[in-house]
């Protein structure tokens, strides 16, 4: 008799356990198709896109105009190309500091007339990270020639406590991305910042304020 | 052309955890220009005097050059068109200061006029010492003083704006970062003067024996030539300080010597507190007068320099063979409050105790390149550094953790040789784990090894994102072991050294280039070396019996004294000391002292020294993540109670009443020409100077982390723990009951 209870329980709770992991196998093989394909997406936008953007910059540079909009639906398009010689990255630089653009590529900032990159650490600006001091950078409008510039700074610093100055001359170049690189939590406070002065006609005094 | 303090807004700012933080900054955009500037101090400068000089005089080509070198500026974001054809002015810059002994007070006075014949509104950014606490502000419009008020920032700038809007003249002084400055003026007449001063109380705190005190001109760094001339006396010596002391202190604009445009001069009169050794500047000529052993006063040679780059003074006091303290004193509403410079004797006869060396080093991903090479050569020169009786061990981490020894070992040939291939072979791959690997170097709570001094030296970039557990982390296990933190690579996350160094009672070094690893090391060995006061504790003595005194001491961990390095800090007591004692552990011995109380010297201000680093204390509280409004309301609290500007508090001045005749104040009681002949000669004038701007930049962006990473590896933990789930249920159905 115990025997057969303990038959009996053990097909039931069989049943009632394999239908318990059959659930649990089907939630998470849906997370790992949410999340993996939204992990797939993402990496597939920021190395895609630049492609359709690469040849909106090219259409445009023979057109003499602005460049347009890389795909017919997209509502940001390529300003600027920065380039860094010594490392042979190329990034075209996207109008619009939203995080649609963002996921595109990196993305510019100019109140006033400094310029400010923002691009994903772990995407188009994971090669900041073998950026050094006195690097050159290049950076070109559409119908511009390239402006050298040089990196003068580079600084590791909490998201509210970057603030540059400057005493005049041509506007600098700041590039600013997450940190820690490799982190897995996107959402840390700290940010890497480059900063890059023009290399001809710069200000005489360029610097991250301490 | 020129540029207005803005803020990238966050437009994105998806990874921000705290939205709103650069609402502060956003505000002015336009930005007309045209100014001039005088930066003077002392007394009453008279301005007018210089005003006349410096639109009487057609501007030389030279004059265009030095204005080019200057990063002092001022610009004007006037609301007309007609402001953009002025342009900024640079006349003078005069700075005085009274150092006694490790306290010092500037006076500075910043002198405008307004060349543009309309009214305009200006703003200005300028430097000042790190540790400065600005605690006056008094301005003048033409003929009329306003004294500044200390007020809650968004107070200030409220009651600025009213003031702006109802066309009063007004001016607005806010702390834009702890050395950063800027100062904001409203409606100023056309041909207007305006004098700004500003007083503030800084340290001089001395470092391997000597003192220096840096006036910041320029807020990038420069370059400094090798050492300038120190002339043996003041020519005209009297006369200077005679102008100074006599409010009389009028600037000879039309001595020969003084670069046109914008001469500064710097005046500093020393009261050392023992007696002085030398006197010297790297940035400039100087000329010193000395009165006695422990007092002096210094001028620069030529009196006016171009404000091109930082004043700095140092000076040595002949070395003594027992601790020289230096004590300062203030009563301010009932406190007392205590300052203390205690200098170690020089190099200790008695030999340091045998050394229990750990060095982690971090060998992640972040490492690699640059910082790597830095930490293979500083390692090298710090194993070529051991010394026989000492004990080491090598730990490195990255993703894991991965110790050489297992535990430290004597130093000998057989292990300094392992080591130095240990070192030779490291590669940086990997996360960044740093707990495990201080926590294996680290002693653990309460453990005490009076026999070896135990010494963590931690050679990494700071590539980390959870600091506050890691200071937590250390400040729980530190023991009486003492942790030693160097920075590699292009970008080391120096604010995480230096706090993990303090949480540890070590210091902070940075290496920025691999040629100068040996160097650094060398010096922090010396360091190592030579501890000589540890477990430093400070006790107040008071006459009254009844109960202790509530003393409050910052830096909240007093670090260790080694030879070179004096021990610094600021005690608030709630009754009258009658001494300070202090006790700690001197190479390896009790060791106690006290300084007498009454001995200390009177210095105004120290209570305003003593709240500067309780707001800096309460700052990290807040970086290391105490709740932000608590922090916010204590520091406002503070701040306006000593009356100083900060973070949360600005000081703002308004007139009275709106001025009967706003414009044509040019020349005022000089009386010679037309208004209409001023503001043509001005034009002139100003037109062929060159525009100092001086822009800051305040950027609070989106996130820049798409994140894609930790997705993808949740997805594929999420994927295999569902195939092992599907497997394990398939296996059941194919099993019979």
């Amino acid at each position: 008799m115990t025997r057969g209870r303990s038959c009996f329980s053990g097909r039931r709770n069989g049943g009632r356990s394999r239908g318990f992991l059959l659930l649990c196998s089907a939630l998470a093989l849906s997370l790992t198709v949410w999340l993996g394909g939204g992990a797939v997406l993402q990496v597939g936008k920021a190395w895609l896109a630049p492609v359709l953007i690469k040849r909106a910059w090219a259409s445009a540079v023979d057109a003499g105009g602005p460049a347009p909009p890389p795909w017919p639906w997209a509502d940001t398009r390529p300003v600027l190309r920065l380039s860094v010689p010594r490392l042979h990255v190329e990034r075209y630089v996207l109008d619009g500091a939203n995080g649609r653009a963002l996921a595109f590529g990196p993305v510019l900032s100019n109140p006033g007339g400094v310029h400010v990159v923002y691009g994903h650490r772990d995407t188009h600006f994971a090669f900041l990270e073998s950026i050094r001091l006195d690097d050159r950078l290049l950076v070109q409008t559409v119908n511009g020639p390239p402006v050298s510039y040089r990196v003068r700074e580079i600084a590791v610093r909490d998201e509210d406590d970057i603030a540059i100055v400057s005493n005049g001359g041509e506007a600098p170049l700041v590039l600013v991305t997450c940190y820690p690189f490799h982190a897995l939590d996107p959402t840390g406070r700290l940010r890497y910042v480059l900063l890059a002065a023009r290399e001809h006609g710069g200000p005489a005094g360029v610097a991250l304020a301490r | 052309m020129s540029i207005a303090i803005f803020s990238i807004s966050g437009a994105i700012r998806r990874c921000m955890a705290r939205p709103g933080n650069g609402a502060a900054w956003q505000q002015h955009t336009p930005i007309g220009l045209a100014l001039c500037g005088i930066l003077s101090v002392v007394g009453l400068f008279d301005v007018d005097a210089a005003l006349a000089q410096g639109r009487g005089q057609d501007r030389s080509p030279g004059d265009m050059e030095l204005q080019e070198e200057t990063g002092f500026g001022l610009m004007l974001m006037d609301q007309s068109e007609a402001a953009q054809a002025w342009q900024a002015r640079l006349l003078a810059s005069y700075a005085a200061v009274e150092v006694s002994g490790a306290v010092a007070r500037a006076r500075i006075r910043q002198v405008f006029v307004n060349e543009a014949p309309a009214e305009v509104d200006a703003r200005y950014l300028f430097p000042l010492p790190d540790d400065a606490a600005v605690d006056k502000l008094n301005i003048r419009f033409g003929d009329r003083w306003i004294e500044g008020l200390l007020k809650e920032k968004a107070e200030a700038r409220q009651t600025f704006e009213r003031a702006r809007a109802a066309g009063k003249r007004a001016g607005l002084v806010e702390s834009l970062r702890p050395n950063i400055f800027s100062t904001d003026l409203a409606n100023i007449a056309g041909g207007e003067l305006v004098s700004v001063d500003l007083e503030y109380q800084m340290t001089v705190k001395p470092k391997d024996g000597v003192f220096e005190l840096r006036l910041p001109q320029v807020i990038t760094p420069r370059f400094m030539p090798q050492q300038h001339m120190v002339s043996a006396d003041i020519k005209d010596w009297d006369t200077l300080m005679a102008e100074l002391a006599d409010n009389g202190a009028v600037l000879e604009t039309n001595n020969p010597n003084a670069p046109h445009g914008f001469p500064a001069a710097f005046v500093v009169r020393l009261k050392a507190g023992g007696d002085i050794a030398t006197i010297e500047s790297p940035s400039h000529d100087l000329t010193v007068r000395r009165h006695d052993e422990d007092a002096a006063d210094i001028a620069l040679r030529d009196r006016y320099v171009p404000a091109d780059k930082d004043f700095v003074l140092r000076w040595r006091l002949r070395e003594t063979a027992e601790p020289a303290a230096m004590l300062f004193h203030e009563e301010k509403s009932g406190e007392h409050y205590y300052m203390a410079v205690l200098a170690p004797p020089k190099a200790a006869t008695t030999k340091a105790p045998a050394r229990d060396v750990r060095f982690i080093v971090d060998t992640s991903g972040s490492m690699h390149g640059a910082a790597l090479d830095q930490a293979k050569a500083a390692l090298a020169s710090a194993l070529d550094g051991l010394r026989l009786e000492d004990r080491f061990e090598i730990i490195q981490f990255n993703s894991d953790m991965h110790s050489l020894f297992g535990e430290a070992v004597p130093v000998s040939d057989n292990t300094l040789r392992l080591a130095r291939g240990y070192v030779a072979n490291l590669v940086s791959d990997g996360g960044t784990n740093m707990a495990l690997a201080l926590r294996a170097a680290l002693p653990g709570p309460g453990v005490h090894d009076s026999e070896t001094l135990r010494q963590v030296v931690f050679l990494t970039d700071g590539a980390v994102s959870n600091e506050t557990a890691l200071f937590g982390m250390t400040a729980a296990n530190i023991g009486d072991a003492r942790l030693f933190t160097i920075g590699l690579g292009p970008a080391p996350n120096s604010w995480f050294m230096r706090k993990a160094a303090e949480a540890g009672r070590g210091v902070f070094l940075n290496i920025d280039r691999v040629e100068e690893a040996g160097e650094k090391i060398d010096a922090l060995y010396r360091k190592l070396q030579s501890v000589q006061l540890t477990d430093l504790d400070v006790g107040v003595r008071t006459a009254s019996l009844s109960g202790g005194p509530k003393a409050e001491i910052y830096p909240r961990n007093l670090p260790d004294l080694y030879a070179g390095e004096p021990l610094y800090f600021v005690l608030r007591s709630d009754v009258e000391a009658q001494e300070l004692t202090l006790g700690g552990m001197l190479n390896g011995q009790a060791w106690t002292t006290s300084i007498d109380a009454d001995g200390a010297r009177e210095a105004p201000g120290l209570a305003r020294l003593w709240a500067r680093e309780k707001l800096e204390d309460l700052d990290d509280l807040r970086r290391m993540g105490a709740d932000a409004d608590r922090i916010r309301a204590q520091s406002i609290e503070i701040a306006l109670a000593h009356g100083i500007a900060g973070r949360y508090t600005s000081f703002v001045a308004v007139e009275k009443e709106v001025p009967r005749e706003p414009a044509e104040r040019i020349g005022d009681g000089q009386g010679n020409g037309t208004g209409a002949d001023k503001k043509e000669q001005l034009r002139k004038a100003s037109a062929k100077s060159a525009l100092q701007t001086l822009a800051s930049v305040q950027l609070s962006g989106p996130a820049t982390a798409a994140g894609w990473l930790r997705d993808l590896l949740v997805a594929i933990a999420a994927g295999l723990a569902g195939a092992f789930c599907l497997w394990a249920a398939l296996r059941r159905q194919g099993t019979p009951a």
